[in-house]
């Protein structure tokens, strides 16, 4: 008996050497850490705008100045990159597209809660807003929010119970119905727009898929510089409809100061949340389809960026707290329109 | 005592021993950790989240759609497999090569592909449209995919068996005078149904589980066409982490549950023949 049990903890022994000489090879083979790296860990639609700051930053002497430090971009939904960087993931800059998701990095001790203070000016970097892409012709003559209630369209948008720019895009719809009506008729036309969409793809990329090279759908939701690239590589199959009014979209950005701290870039990640301030950052940004805040550089693109009745969070609910909990919480209104839109 | 009596071939302790560490690192600690984040809140929660009519909905739309697909596949399986091992012909050790592909490609490619080949700009799907049939984000689109997921899990399992299969029986068969059909329902499908049984539960599992096709061809609407998968990493996404294992508890309960089922029955109609 004595001697069974013996045994089998030396099998136990084994295995956990075994386990531990695993974790220890990997350990060993994955990429030692050269010289300073900054990791950007972002939403995913600024992939190109990052790809093109850092190449930016390093073909020009500010490189030498700060020390040439490597950067590294990680992409995914905002919501997956808050979970991400809250995890554990060794990011020294976050920027979301989505308030609340940085609530949720700001809670864990993370990042500061007010991030407009931290930053230069107090003010975001950039902003954007939320458009409409319609087929060739716009056969459906789809000018506002508005005809996606009167005219019989199919709508293309992520589901909002995921993704951060659908849950602007509800937000943007619901305070134009309001505005035009009551907040009881704006919930009732939320309800009606649930009703139109045949499909919820988890993100804004894939309803691009779905919409543009699968052909489902009359009219997309979506985000200024997703629909301008959409519509430039559709060869003149998409249009751009811009809605009168939409939600003013302002990347919360900043760093990750316990991460920075022990990984001793807080000096770099300073420079770095100036730099993108600069001419030649604000025009890569223009460059994509961002607005950016420069005012020069904003009056170069400004036929890009027709002015728009700008949404905030203070006309829809007063701030972000009331607002997740009247639309977006479990039996909230999303929810309730949702599940109305499945009774059909 | 007796039972841990020293037996006759060696290094039982020692197999033993490891055997149980490893399925406990790599199995259940991390079921643990699903389980224990669960029940971490009040119980009231759990049932609250676990039967949240999102939910439920969620549970019947990921079982009515891999039971069909799981049927479905039983058959076609059958078939693939009694060609497969009946009949000698041109490219067969192709075609039965080909059988494993969808256990190599990754499950969203298929996902991919089919959701673009259905829809209405894919050449089969613009075909279908002219003709009035949209298949694109329906239900029967979503269990075709199951069906292409699932279907080598039974060949795999059956033909086997088939290849096993004495032929002098269906001969004794024939000579006492039953017809084929009588031959097959009575001789050969005796001694396959436990092997299709396996077959139609792993593919049955393989479809409740499958998320990374489904997200692409299912509309994912909540409420109607959501799936448990689509759902748990849907609640992930909405940081709502004890509604998201609530629903995997559930999932891994039913799953489980099922498995469990099926293993007994077939067990217990192995005994009694």
């Amino acid at each position: 008996m004595n001697d069974y049990l013996i045994s089998i903890c030396k099998g136990a022994m084994a295995c956990l050497v075994l386990v531990v000489g695993a974790l220890f090879l990997s350990l060993v083979a994955s990429p030692r850490r050269g010289s300073l790296e900054l990791l950007h860990a972002s939403f995913d639609t600024s992939r190109e705008i990052l790809a093109a700051w850092h190449q930016e930053i390093t073909d020009s002497p500010v490189s030498n100045a700060w020390g040439n430090p490597n950067f590294r971009i990680s992409n995914a939904g905002s919501a997956a990159q808050a979970r991400a960087v809250r995890d554990g993931l060794p990011a020294d800059i976050a920027s979301l597209n989505f308030e609340p998701d940085w609530q949720i990095l700001a809670k864990a001790g993370l990042v500061a809660s007010d991030w407009r203070s931290r930053l230069p000016g107090g003010k975001a970097p950039w902003h954007s807003s939320l458009v409409l892409v319609v087929r060739k012709g716009n056969p459906h003559d789809i000018r506002d929010w508005e005809d996606l209630l009167t005219k019989p369209v199919k709508v293309i948008m992520p589901n909002p119970k995921t993704s951060g720019v659908a849950r602007l895009a509800v937000l943007s719809f619901w305070e134009a119905r309001r505005r035009a009506g009551s907040p009881a008729s704006a919930d009732i036309d939320l309800i009606s727009l649930c009703k139109k969409v045949p499909v919820f793809d988890p993100s804004m990329r894939t309803c691009t898929t779905t919409f543009a090279q699968k052909g489902i759908g009359d009219v997309q939701i979506t985000w200024e510089p997703e629909a301008w690239l959409e519509v430039e590589e559709s060869a003149g199959k998409l249009e751009l409809i811009r809605p009168k009014s939409s939600f003013r979209i302002e990347p919360a950005i900043g760093m990750v100061e316990p991460v920075a701290k022990s990984k001793g870039t807080i000096l770099l990640v300073q420079k770095y949340l100036e730099w993108i301030y600069n001419p030649p950052a604000q025009e890569i940004l223009a460059k994509y389809h961002f607005r950016p805040l420069d005012k020069n550089v904003a009056k170069l693109h400004q036929d890009q960026f027709p002015p728009v009745d700008w949404i905030t969070i203070q006309d829809i609910a007063g701030d972000w707290d009331k607002a997740v909990e009247i639309f977006f919480k479990d039996g909230g209104l999303v929810d309730r329109a949702l599940r109305e839109a499945a009774k059909r | 005592m007796n039972r841990l009596a020293p037996k006759v071939l060696p290094g039982f302790g020692i197999t033993l021993g490891f055997t149980l560490t490893y399925l406990g690192f790599l199995v259940l600690l991390p079921l643990g950790a699903l389980l224990f984040q669960a029940l971490s809140n009040n119980p009231f929660d759990f049932f609250r989240s676990a039967f949240h009519p999102r939910a439920l909905s969620a549970y019947w739309n990921s079982f009515s759609m891999a039971f069909s697909a799981a049927v479905l596949n039983t058959f076609i399986g059958l078939l693939i497999a009694w060609v497969l091992v009946r009949y000698r012909f041109f490219g067969r050790r192709f075609m039965d090569a080909v059988i494993d592909l969808p256990f190599a490609l990754p499950t969203s490619v298929a996902g991919f592909v089919y959701s673009t080949l259905y829809s209405e700009r894919g050449w089969l799907g613009e075909f279908l449209g002219q003709n009035g049939i949209h298949l694109t984000h329906t239900w029967f689109l979503t269990v075709l995919v199951l069906l292409f997921t699932g279907f080598p899990f039974v060949v795999r399992t059956v033909q086997p068996v088939l290849e096993e299969l004495d032929g002098d029986l269906e001969e004794a068969a024939a000579i006492l005078g039953a017809n084929r059909f009588q031959t097959f329902i009575h001789v050969i499908m005796p001694s396959i149904l436990p092997a299709l049984i396996t077959g139609f539960s792993l593919a049955f599992a393989r479809g409740l589980g499958e998320y990374g096709s489904i997200v692409f061809v299912s509309s994912n609407l909540p409420y109607r066409s959501e799936t448990g998968p689509v759902l748990i990493v849907s609640r992930l996404e909405e940081n709502a982490i004890n509604d998201a294992s609530a629903a995997a508890i559930v999932m891994l309960m039913a799953s489980f549950g099922m498995l469990l089922l099926i293993n007994t029955l077939q067990k217990r109609r192995q005994s009694n023949g």
